[in-house]
């Protein structure tokens, strides 16, 4: 059953030492084609249903999208709502990562029951936010309960301290040093904290480290020309950016953050850097989101700020919890004529990308200590399909 | 991608929470852990090993009817 396709990742070795690394991917490319013919009605309803794992990302992608090849402005409330779920989305797929796939790095059992803590948080968002409504309709109305919305909120933040860092999460926000988060994994009694300790212990903080650059803030045009280009195809299979691979990832939006400049500057983009990241991310995430609240209650009139109006083509960029998602969609009459989805796994597991970089830098040595590590940085940048990692 | 795919659950071991799963002639062993009051003859929509909620029989066939368009699937299956 790998209708969804899969990530075949090969680490060769020679001496002892990884030689080469081949990352093949059966992603289903084709899947977008489906959407060729039909009116963006169809598309929005459509989309939510394949891809629940990051669907509101994916519905947010292409609400802008087509809001701008239709030259319809959206309005600050409904943009902020969508922001919400999106928000809660990104949460939700931190946590299940931390509490699903952390232990099995460490030969422990998932930690389930903390998982499905999380898994009401979302629907109940959605229903606080827009009603029995669609979020991904052109003509979606938002009706905010802002007790309830504040509430899902605060069930976030609830189970974020208590599940992940065993202290309030913006007491931890607080942590800018390698040694101050080291004394707290030496404290805390959480998956998060012990896969931090384990990675310290073993000093394997700069373990898969490489020079992969970070994909930069690219315009609505730059990706464009990229996405309209003769060989969009396989730029949409393995993006690079003016000929470089690129990452796009919680580490992408993290680094400015002072804990993981601070790693980022003595272990490079290692596996504790990487770990660090998606932490300081779920951190902040309940604070950035009542941030939005206030945008709620504008006016229905006032139009968002990044609204563009254009015609025959539009483009629709989110920061998904993986990483950066792109949607393009070129139209012929009231129909879609080509959509396009650029998503983050693809610039992660490009063939010559971060991971196939870091895995061909993994130290010489023990080919089971190697087959750890391997697993460690795959979950670290986490791909959004299975894979199957081979250790030569 | 993340593509979720609807499946048919055919049979739960309540003890380890785990469900065996149909989608057309395939089964698999997948988690329960993170869907509540699960029953055989639900659908359930499932990534990497997990159920992630539980659908409607006409959503389940909607969805796999796009499957099948996209030619993922061979014919809609449950």
């Amino acid at each position: 059953m790998q209708i969804e396709g899969q990530l075949k990742i090969d680490i060769h070795a020679q001496d002892g030492r990884p030689c080469r690394v081949e990352i093949r991917s059966s992603r289903p490319l084709q899947m977008t084609r489906i959407f060729e013919g039909k009116a963006p009605e169809q598309v929005l309803a459509t989309l939510p249903r394949l891809y629940s794992m990051c669907g509101m990302a994916q519905g947010v992608a292409a609400i802008d999208a087509f809001r701008q090849v239709l030259g319809r402005e959206d309005v600050a409330p409904a943009v902020a709502a969508r922001a919400l779920l999106v928000m809660m989305e990104t949460a939700r797929e931190h946590l299940w990562h931390i509490m699903l796939g952390w232990p099995g790095l460490m030969e422990a059992s998932a930690e389930a029951h903390s998982a499905s803590l999380v898994q009401p948080l979302l629907p109940g968002l959605r229903q606080s936010l827009f009603g029995d409504g669609d979020p991904f309709s052109l003509t979606a109305q938002v009706r905010p309960n802002i007790s309830g919305v504040a509430q899902k909120i605060d069930s976030l933040e609830r189970i974020i301290d208590e599940q992940v860092f065993c202290e309030s999460a913006a007491l931890w926000r607080a942590i800018d040093s390698y040694a101050g988060l080291g004394r707290w994994a030496d404290e805390a009694e959480t998956v998060a904290a012990r896969l931090i300790r384990r990675i310290v212990q073993a000093g394997w903080e700069g373990v898969g480290a490489s020079d992969s650059k970070l994909l930069p803030a690219l315009s609505a045009a730059a990706l464009t020309r990229c996405l309209r280009a003769a060989d969009a195809e396989r730029f949409v299979a393995e993006p690079t950016w003016q000929g470089q691979t690129m990452e796009t990832s919680p580490l992408t939006r993290q680094i400015g953050q002072p804990l993981i400049r601070t790693l980022h500057g003595e272990f490079g983009n290692g596996l504790l850097t990487r770990f660090a990241a998606r932490l300081v991310e779920l951190a902040g995430l309940a604070e950035a989101m009542r941030v939005m609240l206030p945008r709620l209650q504008e006016s229905a009139q006032t139009p968002a700020a990044d609204a563009v109006v254009t015609t025959g083509t539009g483009i629709g960029v989110v920061e998904a919890a993986r990483g950066r998602l792109a949607h393009r969609v070129e139209m012929a009459g009231p129909v879609v004529r080509r959509y396009q989805i650029l998503v983050p796994t693809e610039w992660n597991f490009h063939p010559a990308g971060v991971v196939a970089r870091g895995l061909a830098g993994l130290p010489e040595g023990d080919p089971l200590v190697r087959r750890r590590q391997a697993e460690m940085l795959v979950a670290a940048v986490d791909p959004c399909v299975g894979y199957e990692l081979r250790v030569h | 991608m993340c593509l979720a795919l609807p499946a048919k659950v055919v049979d739960i071991d309540a003890a380890t929470d785990m469900a065996t799963v149909a989608l057309g002639e395939v089964q698999k062993a997948i988690s329960l852990a993170l869907v509540e009051d699960v029953q055989v003859g639900d659908f359930v929509l499932i990534h990497v090993g997990y159920a992630l909620n539980k659908i409607s029989e006409e959503e389940a066939e909607q969805t796999l009817r796009i499957f099948a368009e996209a030619g993922l699937i061979g014919e809609v299956a449950q």
